[in-house]
């Protein structure tokens, strides 16, 4: 069964409004990321995994629904405007870099984010590397991380 | 994109100086650029930090306000620019080269001027209630970290990020020197007692120098600060400020001041300034008025 990930009360059909006017316009490029989708240009399944993966961690940590929100926002922001090299790895770096910064957006209390690794990934990244993708996607989400 | 270019200059400052440090005495990590395509100066900031932890989560949240913030008084971030091999960050801001303290040196006529002096300390309360409407506390308020454009008079208050999250953790800060003239009784007291009152006792000290060309508290150290500053507002007690014994157990150890009379400290401000003062000066954070009433204050309504 799947969980809702908004599952905060919204308190009126404007408050919905604003929120998708605001996605909409920090969403660049949605149509086209729409059609990489449906053509797989874009591994849905390594997308599919990678949201998985990022709601496991997130319900290991207690984390609240807006980090869930947000790091599934960046991911598939981040996605319709870079083109991450095709290796599986690149997916769940991508994956535990958005979930750090949502959580540094929204948690706090916030793990290390070596610790962020639980479970059985299939691999583990130095701090280093997370650090530079966390980096890779603040630039290209241009620092909007709200 | 400024980006390229910025990096570009950077590269080529290594091995042709293109970047001369800012000259007006805060040059640690500052640098002056010229971007090739807007044509225009710009003041660089580099920011390092150690990969253990990431991104430091409070300077993320603190640049995607920064970038929201646009305001007339304060300096515009406009750009952050990764490092080539991703381990630190640029801050690109707009370039004003003129200080509070510098023109406060360069014009004393100019500052004599109590109109003058009311125009600076509206701007400066605007920037500092802008701020606060974000949730940020600057934490870094004095004068040299107000720019001023002398043709129009016009302030800009810098954020320069430095504030508390920053210089708590491993990013040395490049402002501490003098710093402490304008630090709250309580962050000197407690350093977590952090609430956008300290800025409001800042303005009020920069208010005060504004008059009379000289630090309102100048103490020698940062130890002896809190001295400096009971010797002239007096010491609290519980009376005058619930709660303190509480964060300060050690408040016996200084002498028991009475309040000065701030008229014969800051002398040539009107009354309706010396009221303003006094209430921006208020010891108890939880009294000290907040910037958005001091602007409907008395004193700016002529």
């Amino acid at each position: 069964t799947e969980q809702p990930v908004l599952d905060f009360p919204l308190r009126t059909d404007e408050c919905l409004n604003l929120l998708m006017e605001k996605e909409r316009e920090q969403f660049v490029g949605f149509f086209d990321y729409l059609n990489k989708l449906k053509n797989g240009n874009l591994d849905l399944v390594a997308r599919q995994e990678a949201v998985e993966w990022i709601t496991k961690v997130h319900a290991h940590f207690n984390f609240g629904p807006l980090s869930a929100y947000l790091s599934i926002n960046y991911l598939d922001r981040f996605l319709a405007i870079y083109e991450l090299p095709a290796k599986s790895w690149t997916m769940q770096l991508l994956a535990i870099a958005c979930l750090s910064l949502a959580a540094k957006m929204e948690e706090t209390e916030v793990p290390l984010v070596l610790d962020l690794q639980v479970g059985r990934s299939k691999f583990v990244f130095e701090a280093k590397t997370i650090q530079k993708m966390e980096l890779l996607v603040l630039t290209t989400l241009k620092w909007r991380m709200q | 994109m400024l980006r390229f270019h910025v990096l570009r200059l950077l590269t080529m400052a290594h091995i042709q100086l293109q970047y001369q440090l800012i000259a007006t005495g805060i040059t640690k990590g500052f640098y002056r650029g010229w971007s090739l395509v807007s044509s225009q100066t710009v003041t660089l900031k580099q920011l390092g930090f150690p990969n253990q932890i990431g991104v430091p989560g409070s300077l993320i949240k603190e640049i995607t306000a920064l970038l929201q913030i646009k305001h007339p008084n304060i300096i515009e971030l406009m750009e952050v620019v990764n490092s080539k091999e991703q381990t630190s960050l640029m801050l690109v801001y707009e370039f004003m080269d003129t200080s509070l303290t510098s023109f406060m040196r360069i014009h004393p006529k100019v500052m004599k001027n109590p109109q003058t002096i009311k125009g600076l300390l509206r701007q400066i309360l605007l920037a500092v209630y802008h701020f606060h409407s974000f949730n940020i506390v600057h934490e870094g308020i004095k004068p040299k970290n107000m720019f001023i454009d002398p043709a129009t008079n016009t302030l800009k208050i810098t954020d320069f990020i430095w504030p508390r999250s920053i210089s708590n953790s491993i990013i040395e800060d490049p402002y501490e020197e003098s710093t402490f003239y304008y630090k709250a009784p309580e962050i000197l007291v407690d350093k977590k007692q952090v609430t956008t009152a300290v800025d409001v006792w800042s303005v009020g000290c920069v208010f005060a120098e504004m008059v009379t060309g000289k630090p309102l508290f100048p103490a020698k150290t940062e130890f002896n600060q809190l001295a400096k500053i009971f010797s002239i507002m007096g010491t609290p007690s519980e009376e005058t400020w619930p709660g303190i014994s509480g964060i300060y157990p050690y408040l016996h150890v200084y002498s028991n001041c009475k309040p000065k009379d701030l008229r014969k400290l800051v002398p040539g401000l009107e009354p309706a300034g010396i009221d303003l003062l006094n209430k921006l000066l208020y010891m108890d954070p939880k009294k000290r008025i907040p910037a958005i009433k001091a602007l409907e204050h008395e004193y700016f309504q002529n």
